[in-house]
């Protein structure tokens, strides 16, 4: 095999030294005619480039197609085949040299780049392509050949292997973009180490084929092109059959819809019930824990060609809320359709109120009687919301100056425009007090608390029903010592937690009533530097500060242990439960644990269905008193308080 | 020691629907030189492909050399092949063809290669592209001796050459290899310059060897026979019609045995008898 390949090599000895001074050429091309504004290295980095994404696949298509329409051709018969080695040695003598010639070039381009492909200076899609440049130029090589050989044909066989290549490649570039940007739904390195071993053994059974067909002349030729040209195409099945998987699990994963505006005075969202979406069909709806839905937007039958071969996403923003009468609010803004405002249940289904064909920015609010509040060109709009199916009565309640316009139309700026109307419709709220000017005094019905001095904005404070009562958490201090300060129904006003904390902000409330606190929403990977001047991973993880619905406090609560035991749960940890002294919290998206108040006694967890949270740290669940309802990739979940978990 | 270099039963070739062979036997002795006859498209170079190795055959079996052609290229390691048209890589000189070949060929004598080239008057630093076809004939007779084959496939080896480069090879080199004991299958077309060395020929029609005789025999026992036949009369075996014109007509007579049957044949009476040149032995063969 040595001789023939030293033959070989002799034979497409110049195409193959033309090409190598070519890229040789092209540096100080680069240098001399490089623009003032690039530096030499740049000018001929770019240079480089080029020759990689463009000159380098031609160069491929001629070398490798040259050598295989060569080895089909008459002279090859008449001069090498009677040579003392098998045909199929011979044809693979000539493959190999292509490969080996391909190779030098592109270490050539390589070296002269120093060794190392400026990644940040390429775009998501050539940067995939440099990723799995060995592949794909490997591929270019093996095909341009083996159909040059089918073909006896140079052109023909290198116009075929790059419409092949395109028909493999894209839906591989197209799954890995997805991945990247979006979620990992299909095991796109199983299916790039599949395309890679059916490109290697399909080309060479293809030409061991073609080779016993056209140079042996064995009988069956007809059946043995038929099943090369199968085999040939082989490496193009599992990129789309990815991508139809791709297609199909994308069509099922399932994302909370989140409100437009992340107000921390916002109404909570209604109990019981989880408004998801799927953002690659564009269905939404409205889902409780027992599976009842109730559709919102049904789902997108045209979403057009190019969604065929790249799904795209398309998020709706909304929010729901509770009704006086235990019905849902439910506000949904999509981009391609009139936002809408429905009410109902998930178990009855809802009804539309009011389509807003101008909605821009909507969102509900709290007051003596919850609202929604409407952005619109020309200013903001308000309208009470009562159940019923009257039409809303829209009142129109701040103009939008010109610099505020501006800035809307930017998307800035809208919270300024409108903290006063909203202050006053929350000061008048059920469950609110307000804080006087000088933040010593809360104030809520006939009740009135003293504080040290209300911290921050003087803004109406939401308050929290436990037990005894709606009681007001209020931050509280001088800036060298401030804490919580828990004003109570019929009491005085006491310290509850050193530190400061606000309802809404780093202050929440489980569905069961508990209150929960932290110093920091998510765990913290830090490396730590020991004694001996090594670095070591460690954790910086969330401190809680808990109030049981009967009052009793629990502080400096921490997680360390199960978040080291369980180093997967990324993402916010949030409290969903407290019950007779055992605490559930939810780690990221990925956990639902149950422990003691002890944080080094024993524990339970238990894995939440996959979510989106490998690369969104959004929250996917919605606890209620039963459970939590998990938006996951395959569709909705319920998971009880002991870890049973079905899908809706 | 078996003395059988070559033997195939029931070879089988098609090219589409077109059946080239169709069940070809075929033996041959150690030292014994076999001519091929057979018109244009008769399956010559397709039967010299198979025992090559090159092709593979459809159906029957094929044994050369204690081999069996099974793709992988040994055998042509073994046989010295010289094709009709001779081809090499046209950037070599005519010593890069042979030292290249010396690479594959385990009894490839070097010496022997450059004494060839002197003999045939052939220069070894000639380039391939600048050759002549009788240099390229040379060339391929050399390239398929230099290893010592104990088989010879000559496909129509002096198609093409000048009447100097054909006595050359003939009375020259094939001559040293028959006298060397190798076994040699040559098909030509103007089979009668191979004459005098070849001990069998074999007629390939219609996809077998449709007729096999020793040289002797044609050279001593084929007849031609003139006689006036006043009528068409039926021909007695072995005697075969070459033509004439009116009532003279032209016989070809096989074997001494036929002669003397014609001889007694009353319409044959008076004719006249005189051997048949073994040029037209093989075109009455041929069918010609």
């Amino acid at each position: 095999m040595k001789n023939l390949i030293i033959l070989q090599f002799r034979k497409s000895l110049l195409p193959f030294l033309v090409l190598a001074g070519a890229v040789l050429l092209s540096v100080p091309a680069a240098l001399l005619f490089r623009t003032q504004s690039i530096t030499g290295a740049e000018a001929v980095n770019i240079a480089m480039l080029f020759w990689a994404l463009a000159g380098l696949p031609l160069a491929i298509m001629t070398l490798a197609g040259t050598a295989g329409s060569d080895a089909a051709s008459d002279a090859a018969r008449a001069v090498e085949q009677p040579l003392p080695e098998s045909q199929y040695r011979q044809v693979l003598s000539a493959l190999a040299v292509a490969a080996a010639q391909t190779a030098l070039l592109i270490l050539a381009v390589y070296a002269i780049m120093g060794f190392s492909v400026p990644m940040d200076k390429l775009t998501f899609t050539t940067a995939h392509v440099a990723r799995h440049y060995a592949f794909y130029a490997a591929f270019l090589v093996l095909y341009s050949f083996t159909l040059s050989y089918a073909f006896r044909n140079a052109v023909a066989g290198g116009l075929a292997a790059a419409a092949l290549f395109v028909v493999t490649a894209f839906p591989l570039l197209s799954a890995a973009l997805f991945g990247e940007l979006l979620l990992d739904l299909i095991p796109l390195a199983f299916i790039n180490s599949l395309t890679a071993v059916l490109a290697l053994a399909g080309a060479l059974g293809a030409l061991y084929l073609l080779c016993r067909a056209y140079a042996r002349r064995e009988a069956g030729r007809a059946a043995k092109v038929l099943l090369s040209a199968l085999l040939l195409a082989a490496p193009a099945l599992p990129p789309f059959f990815g991508l139809a998987a791709l297609r199909a699990k994308a069509a099922d994963v399932t994302w909370p819809v989140y409100p437009l505006v992340l107000s921390t005075d916002a109404p909570e969202a209604a109990p019981g019930v989880m408004l998801a979406q799927k953002p690659f069909t564009g269905e939404v709806f409205l889902i409780d824990g027992e599976g009842r839905r109730a559709v919102v937007f049904p789902e997108d039958s045209d979403r057009g060609v190019p969604n065929y071969f790249f799904p795209v996403p398309s998020f709706v923003r909304g929010q729901t809320m509770s009704a006086s009468d235990g019905s849902v609010w439910v506000y949904c803004n999509r981009y391609d359709k009139p936002a809408v405002l429905l009410n109902g249940s998930a178990a009855g289904g809802l009804k539309l109120r009011a389509a807003l064909p101008d909605s821009r920015r909507a969102y509900f609010v709290r007051g003596k009687v919850a609202g929604i509040v409407e952005r619109r060109k020309d200013g903001a709009y308000y309208a009470p919301l009562r159940t019923g199916m009257g039409p809303l009565e829209w009142k129109k309640i701040g103009n939008m100056p010109a610099e505020a316009a501006r800035r809307w139309l930017a998307g800035t700026g809208e919270e300024a425009l409108l903290d006063a109307f909203l202050r006053g419709m929350l000061a008048g709220a059920p469950g609110v007090a307000v804080v006087s000017a000088d933040g010593r005094t809360v104030t809520s019905g006939g009740e009135k608390w003293t504080v040290p001095g209300a911290l921050g904005p003087k803004s109406p404070l939401v308050g929290v029903r436990l037990d005894d009562g709606v009681n007001y958490i209020v931050p509280a201090g001088d800036s060298k010592d401030y804490a919580a300060y828990l004003c109570p129904p019929g009491k005085a006003a006491r310290k509850l937690w050193q530190g400061y904390f606000r309802v809404g902000s780093n202050l929440w409330q489980a569905p069961d009533g508990t209150l929960w606190g932290y110093n920091r929403k998510l765990r913290v990977d830090v490396a730590v530097k020991t004694i001996f001047g090594t670095k070591k991973n460690d954790l910086e993880s969330p401190q809680f500060s808990i109030l049981t619905r009967d009052g009793r406090s629990i502080e400096s609560f921490r997680l360390d242990q199960i978040l080291r035991d369980l180093p997967g749960a990324k993402g916010e940890i949030a409290l969903v439960r407290e019950e007779n002294g055992a605490l559930w919290f939810t780690l990221g998206n990925a956990y639902l644990v149950k422990t003691g108040t002890n944080p080094h006694g024993p524990y339970s967890y238990w894995k939440l269905p996959q979510s989106v949270q490998e690369k969104y740290w959004r929250s996917t669940l919605a606890a209620n008193r039963d459970g939590l309802l998990i938006a996951a990739l395959d569709g909705v979940h319920f998971m009880d308080w002991e870890g049973r978990a079905r899908k809706l | 020691m078996n003395d059988r270099i070559l033997e195939t039963k029931g070879l089988r070739k098609a090219f589409g629907p077109k059946e080239v062979l169709k069940g070809l036997d075929l033996s041959a002795e150690r030292g014994e030189v076999i001519g091929i006859l057979g018109r244009n498209g008769s399956g010559k170079t397709t039967l010299f492909s198979i025992l090559l190795d090159l092709t593979a055959a459809d159906g029957g079996s094929a044994e050369i050399l204690g081999l069996r052609p099974d793709g992988s290229g040994r055998l042509r390691g073994l046989i010295g092949y010289v094709p009709e048209k001779p081809a090499f890589h046209g950037f070599m000189t005519a010593l890069e063809v042979l030292e290249f070949r010396a690479r594959f060929f385990k009894r490839w004598d070097m010496a022997k290669a450059l004494d060839l080239c002197r003999k045939l008057e052939l220069d070894p630093a000639s380039k391939v592209s600048a050759m002549s076809k009788g240099n390229l004939a040379k060339l391929a007779w050399i390239a398929a001796t230099a290893h010592n084959p104990e088989l010879l496939l000559l496909d129509e080896p002096t198609s093409g050459l000048d009447y100097l480069v054909r006595d050359h090879i003939l009375n020259g080199l094939i001559h040293e290899l028959t006298e060397g004991g190798k076994t040699i299958i040559v098909s030509n077309h103007r089979m009668g310059e191979m004459g005098g060395i070849l001990d069998r020929v074999c007629v390939l029609k219609d996809g077998v060897i449709a007729a096999s005789h020793g040289a002797a025999f044609l050279a001593e026992e084929a007849f031609r026979a003139a006689a006036r036949l006043e009528s068409l009369v039926p021909l007695p075996a072995g005697v075969v019609a070459l033509g004439g014109g009116g009532a003279l007509r032209e016989f070809a007579v096989f074997g001494r045995e036929n002669l003397e049957r014609l001889k007694l044949d009353p319409a044959f009476a008076g004719a006249e008898i005189s051997p048949l040149s073994l040029e037209d032995s093989f075109k009455v063969l041929l069918g010609e």
